[in-house]
């Protein structure tokens, strides 16, 4: 749980119980203050925040200026060998202390979204520079010591985390005394305990285990759309995927309605751009490509392609339903012509594949931030060819000129604009096929209430309760 | 060694998978260097091999704690499991075994072998399943998985040993069939000693020696079993630890538990072979 440390989703949903972020998104994926009260701009690069009074960490320090800076040395720093520092936060160049309250970031080059950055990324959680002094590297994670509404109790490996209710908590005492959270590996079982009454909330039931859970009188099953897109990739650097007619053709060959409301039921949302519409700038004007076999293999046709043999990457097990999206996917191509192997593995033999641009198709979902910029300047921009984001390994100017521009542009309304017009070229480019949105079912008892849910993958419960 | 090689010829990267999503290429060869991966495979053994005798297991990737620790905090888990299981196998599979020997051919010989054969099939995980819905959510008498209340290790005793139980009921039964038909079974009897007497001093006593074999072998199947039992009813042993450590190419974790597992193996049978002495006394190990 040490947040300079992870790169992991999971981690992040249990440290956000004991320390905060000076900024995150409310449940409608808004920036709000948190540790921050108000922050503004004097120039380009420099921004400014103002901290709240009064607020301690669990072990009694003061939250100030001065700690702030301490937790954001330790993050850049080498030693600490972090991933996040680089790939999310790697554009903070300098973090300066005002005054007691005052804290100032300079960024290495305008950047407009470093509101949504910092709220998104438990690398930028706040906790006391004394326990991370006093536990170091390599014990921190196992004391996690924050502002926030819960403290920390006991872990025991592999078996379940204890939380106590912060009672200075700056926000109000949290009205649960007392929140574990257990590790459970196995989907099914998860949904038995629930059941059995032995939990009372479940994150990420068995899909095929939901309609059981929902007509159960004493559950109740929230679904909450997630900034995630899930997606077929194809590279452009091999062929044919070069041809854009090519790639035309594959997206009419797949009939993504189905997808998403047959196989994917319950576990997601249908798409029509590269990011869902939890992210501000959503384009729902971009080209489609309604299902249509015929016009795919017209295309295959024209771009004198057929007897196509390909591999068809996709993780197992990383997103629910995943395996047998693939194994649709393979039925539409097969249908047009062109004959698809599915090749998988965990998470590691997967990953290189798919980064080194050697799987002409491949599957995965892409989570992000809340700013456009997570998605699309990550996704598309050149820069980020490879293991960084862009894993079509898309290559375009005029869409590499639109989005530096709109992450140095901190006028909301021209940064709409600007991202519209990149998702139009998108489409029109057919860079790659959306799948749909993913969703997360929830799965509580129906005495827990008042659980806030937020599309980041967590949720916040400080005011929640249980009858 | 095999599995030193056999995990790093597996694709997949530790690097890669640390550094998760959103990494630049050049955090991910940096990662690799500072892991000490980019050595060649055979510098790499040698190293770990040097630690090893040093007392140093190496450190986990991805908590980064020293994998010992890691190890230690898990194992009672898992031995507690396994030995759990083992004496429930042992009990049942005993009483199975000498009930169908003593009344061979007759509907409680079938129905016990039939029981242990079906022991021997069921796949855990789906037996699992089955017992938590049963016992927990319909009638609530079980724990759910997890390690919390004393009995949470009811249904996963139960469901690793099943196997076992099975095994040791057929050798059982073999065994003692056919010690039953021997001479000094008979003068036992002609003797007039009581039926109990006979069969368990004189028959089972002899017909140890198979069966302690096949306790030994079976005990090494009990560790590998933990592993789909544990990750089934979420108990916090060396399998889930082996399990995580594999999706994550946690090498030095991979090694260390791989190592505690077989160790464990190994001293059972080593027992198991002392015991030989004890059972039989025409066996001794001439120094």
């Amino acid at each position: 749980m040490d947040p300079h440390l992870s790169s992991l989703l999971y981690d992040s949903q249990v440290t956000w119980m004991t320390t905060e972020l000076l900024l995150k998104r409310d449940a409608k994926g808004v920036l709000v203050p948190a540790l921050a009260e108000s922050w503004s701009l004097t120039n380009d690069t420099t921004w400014v925040f103002k901290l709240r009074r009064g607020v301690k960490f669990h072990d009694g320090t003061p939250f100030n200026a001065q700690a702030v800076k301490a937790n954001f040395d330790r993050l850049y720093d080498p030693a600490t060998k972090s991933p996040r520092a680089v790939s999310r936060l790697g554009m903070i160049g300098a973090v300066e202390v005002v005054d007691e309250l005052t804290v100032r970031f300079v960024t290495k080059f305008p950047y407009s979204p470093l509101g949504f950055s910092l709220a998104a990324s438990a690398a930028s959680a706040i906790a006391s520079p004394a326990a991370l002094t006093k536990f170091g590297l390599q014990d921190y994670s196992r004391n996690p010591v924050g502002t926030g509404p819960f403290k920390f109790r006991e872990w025991v490996a592999n078996d379940h985390i204890t939380f106590i209710a912060n009672d200075e908590y700056w926000d109000g005492r949290p009205y649960l005394d007392e929140v574990i959270y257990r590790f459970v590996p196995d989907a099914a079982t998860r949904g038995v305990q629930l059941q059995s009454g032995e939990v009372d909330m479940v994150l990420y039931p068995e899909p095929a285990g939901i309609p059981a859970l929902v007509a159960d009188q004493r559950l109740t099953v929230v679904k909450v759309p997630q900034d995630v897109e899930f997606y077929l990739g194809m590279t452009h650097t091999l062929k044919p995927f070069d041809d854009l007619r090519v790639r035309q053709a594959v997206s009419y060959a797949i009939d993504t309605k189905t997808i998403q409301e047959r196989i994917a039921v319950n576990v997601s949302q249908p798409l029509k751009s590269f990011m869902p519409p939890t992210v501000w700038g959503f384009n729902e004007n971009v080209k489609s490509y309604p299902y249509n076999p015929e016009q795919a293999k017209r295309l295959l046709a024209e771009a004198n392609v057929s007897n196509l043999d390909l591999e068809l990457w996709h993780p197992t097990g990383r997103y629910p339903v995943d395996k047998q999206v693939a194994e649709a996917v393979q039925q539409y191509l097969r249908a047009v012509g062109i004959n698809v192997a599915l090749r998988s593995g965990d998470a590691a033999t997967w990953i290189r594949p798919v980064n080194e641009g050697q799987a002409p198709l491949f599957i995965t979902g892409w989570a992000a931030e809340g700013d456009p910029d997570s998605f699309l300047f990550i996704k598309f921009h050149t820069s980020n060819i490879g293991a960084a984001g862009n894993r079509t390994r898309f290559k375009n100017a005029k869409v590499d000129e639109l989005l530096e521009k709109a992450r140095a542009v901190f006028d909301q309304n021209a940064r709409t604009k600007l991202y519209q017009e990149v998702q139009t070229i998108l489409a029109d480019n057919a860079v790659e096929l959306p799948l749909y949105q993913i969703v997360n079912p929830i799965a509580t008892n129906k005495k827990v209430q008042g659980v806030e849910y937020g599309p980041n993958e967590f949720f916040t419960i400080n005011k929640a309760w249980k009858d | 060694m095999v599995v030193f090689v056999a995990m790093r010829l597996v694709p997949g990267d530790p690097a890669e998978v640390l550094a998760g999503d959103y990494a630049s290429d050049q955090y991910i060869a940096e990662l690799r260097a500072s892991l000490g991966l980019n050595e060649p495979i055979y510098v790499q053994y040698v190293i770990y091999l040097n630690n090893l005798a040093h007392g140093d297991f190496g450190r986990s990737i991805k908590s980064r704690r020293p994998v010992l620790e890691d190890i230690a905090q898990r194992v009672p888990a898992t031995m507690q499991l396994a030995l759990a299981a083992m004496a429930l196998a042992s009990l049942l599979g005993f009483t199975t075994g000498i009930i169908s020997a003593v009344r061979p051919y007759t509907w409680l010989d079938y129905g016990g072998m039939a029981l242990s054969l079906i022991g021997i099939s069921m796949p855990v995980f789906w037996l699992g399943l089955l017992m938590m819905l049963l016992f927990s959510v319909r009638l609530g008498w079980l724990p759910a998985g997890g390690r919390s209340e004393p009995l949470s290790i009811v249904l996963p005793a139960v469901a690793l040993a099943l196997g076992a139980t099975g095994q040791i009921a057929r050798m059982v039964r073999a065994a003692m069939l056919e010690i039953l038909q021997s001479d000094y079974i008979r003068t036992a009897r002609a003797k007039g000693l009581p039926g109990r007497v006979v069969t368990i001093r004189h028959g089972l006593r002899n017909a140890m020696l198979p069966v302690v074999t096949i306790l030994g072998l079976q005990f090494g199947h009990l560790l590998g079993g933990a592993i789909v039992t544990e990750t089934v009813f979420a108990w916090p042993g060396l399998g889930r630890l082996i399990v995580d450590a594999v999706a994550s190419r946690d090498y030095a974790v991979i090694q260390g538990t791989v190592i505690v597992f077989v160790l464990s193996f190994a001293v059972v049978n080593l027992a198991v072979d002392i015991s030989y002495a004890a059972l039989d006394p025409r066996i001794r190990y001439r120094s």
